[in-house]
């Protein structure tokens, strides 16, 4: 049995028996961990260092009722790294942070890892325990800190530090552009359906005696519909304004989109009665009107919310480009904006930074993780006279490079000109409504001149109260009503179950899915490094290296190290520690020399040669043998067999597609009993497999770096993990909240009810509107009726598209 | 009939009365966030908090 499959069972067994969560951030804890953090008198078990001094930070401030009223776990906390004082220069704090009252500084900062309304109290009540800080606006739902504070524009280092000692990762934000327009959306929309609703109940108070009593005074029936009008006109004017508009910007580009029929039979209807109210006879339609346009309106509020909901392009752009670099100048070292970046500058890149451009190392030797840009999980060593990729992050040691590509042509935007491109040729699935919806308009204009045409010819006085009928009953408002009210409910089931859909279109596509493809590193797997299998050679057993190895690795920060420090439960301390990197670290353990790395640096020590020979393996010798080989690998997703199974069931075929190396995935692939493996594979290989298995059916793609954004892109549905990075996120038209992967099948499963529904929908709305027609156009329908049949088939459609959500909540 | 002129007009002065202060509180922002603000209650008194916290602790 081999190295992976030895763990993802180790897994397995503790999902189903005793599972340790860490009480922070409700990660699995690694066998072994044993960190405790005091809270409300009871020792909570912990994952690392990082969430006990975040907890412990929270319990000190007396705010552990976070832990009991958040709805979502905490963000693991990032390595400590102090970043901060970069923004107490003045000049760099400026341009993120507005003063213009003296004294007195705000800045807005979005918050990664800010889920739910606990999250704000705790953010408020820390925040203002600080008493130069003036005030502190949270708002959940759009991930942001508003800080206002007494003092110098250089405290925004501060108020950012506080945040990360939270745990939270803070970005500090100088573009308010798209901000602003998303929330004037929201208000604008707000405001429409308010207005749409208050006018839509009282129409229906006023027009319902109407119909109740039929032998109602003449004179109070007509100033009930004039009430009706002065009701109705600020309603379609005002809450149906963006129907109006995109109806007429569509005529006016010739063609016809959902809105234009919409329109026209909002227009129809509003017009006859208006007519008919200023000649004192016969029906108003004022009440179904104001009725559909709360409904729709209603319909693309849902909609709109959830969209503003997940992350935006520009957010994601905040969070990836290093806005800094420290650069070479004139013989000093000054901190310059990325954008002001020169070909040859020397740049220094301190650990924990981001690569600000392409360059060649000149100076230094550090190890890299691109795991964003190549979706190679394990750290990449590069030394003088490599290149770096902007966008890599440095993890071990300080490095110098110069610039040779700057801006445009970097790797990083190749990537996101790639995404660009992709994302243009998108199938739009709304292109087939849309001629639906010309066709019907064309066959319903065409039957009622045929109508007035022979009614002229049968008997001219009724021509106009048979159009009318016929209009009325033709109104696609049930047809129109079908598709988004399914969406908007079966988009409120998805949201509540940890999936939030981004694009209308998404259900849809998601119901036809067969095949189901799936990145590992960060997607199947959860991304941490663990020690997946030790084979000894020496005299010590397994336990006895694991333990050196950590007292070893005690003194190293690399996310390799963390593979050991993770599972260390020994007191061995580990002396002369000598870390060479790109090699590996020796030190005395117990006055044994050991060193533990690469096959020739540890060679050296033990002058035994390793024949084997693994990039993914270190190993551990003493000065006379080789003692242990560790194995790494990272962890699966407690869930991912389990969603896999269920894929399966359903006949979904699974796939990965991974650019990590075949060993890895293909041991995946058989644990998983996943259908189909493909390793090594870069972004446009992806995206080229893609569109191969698109040809058959539709394609949902699972995936979470940067690489991945491309293949999201062409994908007919992109699904991006919630701790996947933002670029992957902003490509995708859903997004898993919690990386809870067994809501998958669920999410497929609905999507194909919804789809159902929404036919029945659609085939009850045209059933009526057909069968209602030829009833109409003989006259055996007088328009009050039609109105109420109108009424009628849109509330059963949206009544039918509810039942979405109940079926959900019951099962 | 007297009764109906009289009575229509004056909801529909509470209507636009109703609808002025609505849209009045989605412009101030009074509807941006709506998650946030029920937990400002928890800030004034601690104390009281906690202890309602560990009682529903103690049943689960």
């Amino acid at each position: 049995m081999n190295a992976q499959i030895d763990s993802a069972d180790k897994i397995d067994s503790q999902s189903v028996g005793e599972a340790r969560f860490c009480f922070h951030c409700n990660e699995l804890i690694p066998v072994g961990i044993k960190i405790f953090a005091q809270i409300k008198q009871r020792n909570e078990a912990m994952c690392c260092e990082g969430c006990r001094a975040v907890a412990e930070l929270i319990t000190v401030a007396g705010l552990q009722d976070y832990y009991q009223y958040r709805s979502q776990p905490a963000l693991k906390p990032e390595q400590a790294n102090d970043e901060w004082s970069l923004y107490s220069q003045s000049g760099i704090a400026k341009q993120y942070v507005s003063s213009e009252y003296p004294d007195k500084c705000a800045a807005t900062i979005l918050v990664d890892g800010l889920r739910c309304a606990a999250c704000s109290w705790l953010i408020d009540r820390m925040l203002r325990r600080d008493s130069n800080i003036i005030n502190v606006d949270v708002n959940v739902a759009t991930a942001r800190v508003h800080v206002t504070w007494r003092g110098a524009v250089t405290y925004f280092a501060e108020v950012l530090r506080a945040l990360s000692r939270l745990g939270y990762r803070p970005h500090a934000l100088d573009a308010q552009g798209l901000q602003q327009y998303t929330d004037n959306e929201r208000r604008n929309m707000l405001k429409r359906l308010g207005v749409s609703g208050v006018g839509m109940m009282q129409v229906m108070m006023y027009v319902l005696p109407t119909y109740l009593h039929n032998d109602m005074d003449v004179t109070v029936r007509h100033y009930l519909q004039l009430v009706g009008l002065m009701l109705t006109t600020p309603v379609l004017f005002y809450a149906g304004w963006p129907f109006l508009e995109s109806a007429a910007r569509a005529v006016r580009l010739h063609s016809i989109n959902m809105d234009v029929p919409v329109v026209m039979a909002l227009l129809l209807a509003y017009g006859a009665s208006v007519f008919n109210t200023l000649l004192w006879q016969g029906e108003t339609y004022f009440d179904s009107v104001s009725m559909f346009i709360f409904l729709l309106t209603l319909s693309r509020f849902v909609v709109m919310t959830v969209r503003h909901h997940s992350h935006s392009v520009a957010d994601a752009l905040v969070r990836i480009q290093p806005r800094i670099a420290h650069v070479m100048r004139d013989g000093n070292l000054v901190d310059v904006p990325v954008s002001q970046l020169l070909n040859n500058d020397t740049v220094l890149v301190r650990v924990g930074d981001t690569v600000p451009a392409d360059g060649l190392i000149i100076d230094g030797c550090s190890t890299l993780n691109e795991q964003l840009l190549t979706g190679e999980s394990l750290p990449v060593m590069r030394k003088v006279n490599s290149s770096v990729m902007a966008g890599s992050i440095n993890l071990t040691a300080p490095l110098s490079i110069r610039i040779t590509e700057i801006g445009q042509r970097t790797v990083l935007s190749g990537i996101l000109a790639l995404l660009e491109q992709v994302q243009r040729d998108k199938p739009a699935a709304v292109l087939l409504a849309d001629k639906i919806s010309r066709r019907f308009l064309q066959s319903m204009l065409l039957i009622t001149v045929v109508v007035a045409l022979s009614w002229w010819w049968i008997d001219p006085s009724r021509i106009f109260t048979t159009v009318l009928a016929v209009l009325v009953v033709t109104c696609p408002c049930a047809l129109s009503l079908a598709a988004p009210a399914v969406i908007a409910s079966a988009t409120t089931t998805l949201a509540r179950r940890g999936l939030l859909i981004t694009h209308a279109d998404t259900i849809e596509q998601l119901a036809q899915v067969e095949t189901m493809v799936f990145d590992k590193t960060g997607t199947l797997t959860t991304g941490n490094i663990v020690v997946a299998h030790i084979t000894t050679y020496g005299q010590l057993n397994e336990d006895q290296c694991r333990d050196i190895a950590a007292a070893l690795e005690s003194a190293v920060s690399h996310p390799i190290a963390q593979a050991f420090s993770s599972v260390r439960s020994g007191t061995q301390r580990a002396s002369n520690l000598r870390v060479v990197p790109g090699a590996g670290v020796e030190g005395e353990v117990d006055n044994v020399l050991y060193r533990l790395g690469s096959p020739a640096f540890v060679n050296e020590l033990s002058n035994k040669p390793l024949n084997k020979v693994d990039n993914t393996a270190i190993w551990l010798s003493d000065q006379r043998v080789v003692l242990a080989c560790f194995e790494l690998s990272d962890d699966l997703r407690s869930d991912t067999k389990a969603c896999i199974d269920e894929l399966n069931r359903m006949q979904v075929r699974t796939v990965v597609l991974s650019g990590d190396a075949s060993v890895a995935v293909e041991q995946i692939a058989q644990h998983c009993n996943i259908a189909e493996h493909h390793a090594r594979q870069s972004p446009a290989a992806k995206v080229k497999m893609l569109k191969q298995y698109q040809v058959c059916s539709p394609v949902a793609m699972v995936g979470d770096g940067i690489n991945d954004a491309p293949v999201l892109a062409a994908a007919s549905v992109s699904i991006a993990m919630g701790a996947g990075t933002a670029l992957a996120q902003a490509s995708a038209d859903a997004i898993l909240m919690n990386n809870a992967l067994r809501v998958l099948p669920h999410a497929i499963a609905i999507a194909r009810r919804a789809q159902r529904i929404m036919k029945q929908n659609l085939c009850w709305a045209a059933i009526y509107n057909l069968s209602a027609v030829p009833l109409a156009a003989t006259g055996y329908i007088s328009p009050w009726l039609a109105a109420a049949g109108m009424s009628f088939s849109s509330i059963l459609v949206v009544l039918n598209a509810a039942r979405v959500l109940k079926r959900d909540r019951s099962s | 009939m007297s009764m109906i002129a009289l009575l229509i007009p004056l909801s529909l002065i509470l209507v636009v009365i109703a609808v002025w202060a609505f849209l009045w509180a989605v412009n101030a922002g009074q509807f941006d966030d709506l998650d946030t603000p029920a937990w400002d209650m928890l800030s004034d008194d601690d104390s009281t908090l906690s202890v309602k916290s560990e009682s529903i602790q103690d049943k689960h």
